[in-house]
């Protein structure tokens, strides 16, 4: 970082002599837009994990048509007896489980990237348009004072 | 129909055949318009007494190295391929018009700059100062580039940025940083190269190429404003373009032509940052955009929009 400050002058610098200033640094352009993109999916409303939770109550005897109501009771009453119907039902419901404690966890992580990427577009709003009007007011001014300085 | 058998005009020319140049844009311009008054005779570089057809003149050549200036050599039989009382139109240097000035017989002397011996001063664009014929030109535009836009961008209503070429890959030219960086929900379209680039929020969102003059008047045609970083110093042929499509233009105080344009028509100037970032701010206001496109193209339809009008014009210099 100091090396690069030693090897780069300031161009901006006013000279001290009655030399013409130099040219005025233009605004340093953005790699990426900060533009935030739109929301992720929600990924508990993912097609696949949505799917598992389906299959999972046909094998228990639910149909694809029963109400929303049947539905949170079999899922229920069905984590509530894994324990019970053998090893492989114990698996498949701790993976069922576990893929629904990831979904969550990573619907808030999105929730909270949408919330940065917000924020720093507004940050890149704001402070972009704010500093660039008080560079380019500094640099009308400065102008003035060249003016009227005899 | 019948020739024109008016006074015979000289057109001496050392732009003629730098066909991208503004100037030789100009000069081509006048010698067609000319055509409609009496015989034209356009003498140019190229090896001495040659003669050489070029669209509706046949040029000859004066036997100079147009690259190495305007100065005749000696022995140059300029007498011999000029039409004895021919008016002369000068694209030349103040030696080589000297020369003109002093052959034989009665010419009257035309130049498109001052300081061109006693040659009077044809102007393109007005400008306040005596002496000066003004007749205008003719600047074509197609009005179809305003009916579809370009192909390469959904956008319309962005700020362009013609550029003066100082901008390098990734990095717009200093204006159009300064522009998108103070407006950050603006579109700018910067062309450069003939590419066309999309900035927004200091990003570049996208390219595409500029591939003829009818894409140049597309992007033109559906700006919200044109910045011209660096009009041409005799017509600023696209800050016209751009006035007869109605979009407003924002060009450097110091451009001489540009600004006589935007001294005319309403159009703004711009001495720094701060000023061009206040006039970009302006146009941005729909009111203040549509006065400005209204007196634009007014004034660029009168001035440089009627061929016919420009003829009569340039008859009446020429006659003067």
């Amino acid at each position: 970082m100091v090396a690069a400050m030693a090897r780069e002058p300031v161009p901006d610098m006013r000279p001290v002599s009655g030399a013409p200033p130099a040219r005025e640094v233009p605004p340093k352009m953005l790699r990426r837009p900060a533009q935030a993109p739109p929301p992720l999916d929600p990924i508990r409303e993912d097609e696949q994990v949505v799917g598992l939770h389906e299959a999972w109550a046909r094998l228990h005897g639910v149909s694809e048509g029963s109400p929303p109501a049947q539905w949170q009771r079999v899922r229920g009453k069905v984590r509530r007896s894994l324990p019970f119907v053998g090893p492989e039902h114990d698996l498949l419901g701790g993976l069922i489980r576990a893929v629904d404690a990831l979904a969550q966890r990573c619907d808030e992580l999105a929730a909270r990237l949408q919330a940065n990427e917000e924020l720093t577009e507004d940050v890149a709003d704001s402070f972009g348009t704010d500093l660039t009007q008080l560079r380019a007011d500094v640099s009308r001014v400065r102008v003035e004072l060249d003016r009227s300085t005899p | 129909m019948s020739e024109p058998s008016g006074p015979a005009l000289c057109v001496v020319s050392g732009a003629w055949r730098q066909r991208s140049s503004e100037r030789a844009f100009v000069v081509r311009a006048l010698a067609g318009a000319a055509t409609r008054r009496g015989p034209v005779t356009v003498l140019t570089s190229g090896p001495a007494r040659t003669s050489e057809p070029d669209g509706a003149f046949d040029v000859i050549g004066l036997g100079v190295d147009l690259e190495d200036g305007w100065v005749p050599p000696q022995g140059t039989d300029l007498a011999a391929v000029i039409p004895d009382g021919a008016a002369m139109l000068i694209d030349a240097g103040p030696d080589f018009a000297a020369a003109l000035g002093a052959l034989p017989g009665s010419h009257r002397l035309f130049a498109l700059d001052r300081g061109v011996g006693s040659a009077t001063v044809l102007g393109v664009v007005p400008e306040p100062e005596d002496g000066r014929l003004l007749v205008g030109l003719h600047v074509p535009v197609n009005p179809l580039a305003a009916v579809h836009r370009h192909n390469g961008f959904g956008q319309v209503g962005y700020v362009l940025v013609l550029s003066d070429g100082s901008g390098e890959a990734g990095v717009p030219p200093d204006a159009a940083a300064w522009i998108t960086a103070g407006f950050y929900d603006a579109d700018v379209v910067v062309v450069e190269r003939a590419v066309a680039s999309l900035w927004r929020g200091r990003a570049l969102r996208g390219e595409t190429s500029v591939d003829s003059r009818t894409d140049l008047w597309r992007l033109i045609s559906h700006a919200r404003v044109c910045v011209d970083t660096a009009p041409g110093p005799l017509l600023a042929r696209e800050c016209v373009e751009a006035m007869r499509f109605g979009t407003p233009v924002i060009v450097p105080a110091t451009a001489p032509a540009a600004a006589s344009h935007a001294r005319a028509a309403g159009g703004l100037t711009y001495a720094g940052t701060a000023e061009l970032l206040d006039a970009v701010a302006r146009c941005r206001d729909d009111d203040v955009r549509s006065e400005l496109s209204a007196r634009g193209r007014e004034y660029a339809d009168a001035l440089y929009g009627d061929p016919a009008a420009f003829c009569t014009r340039l008859r009446e210099a020429l006659d003067s």
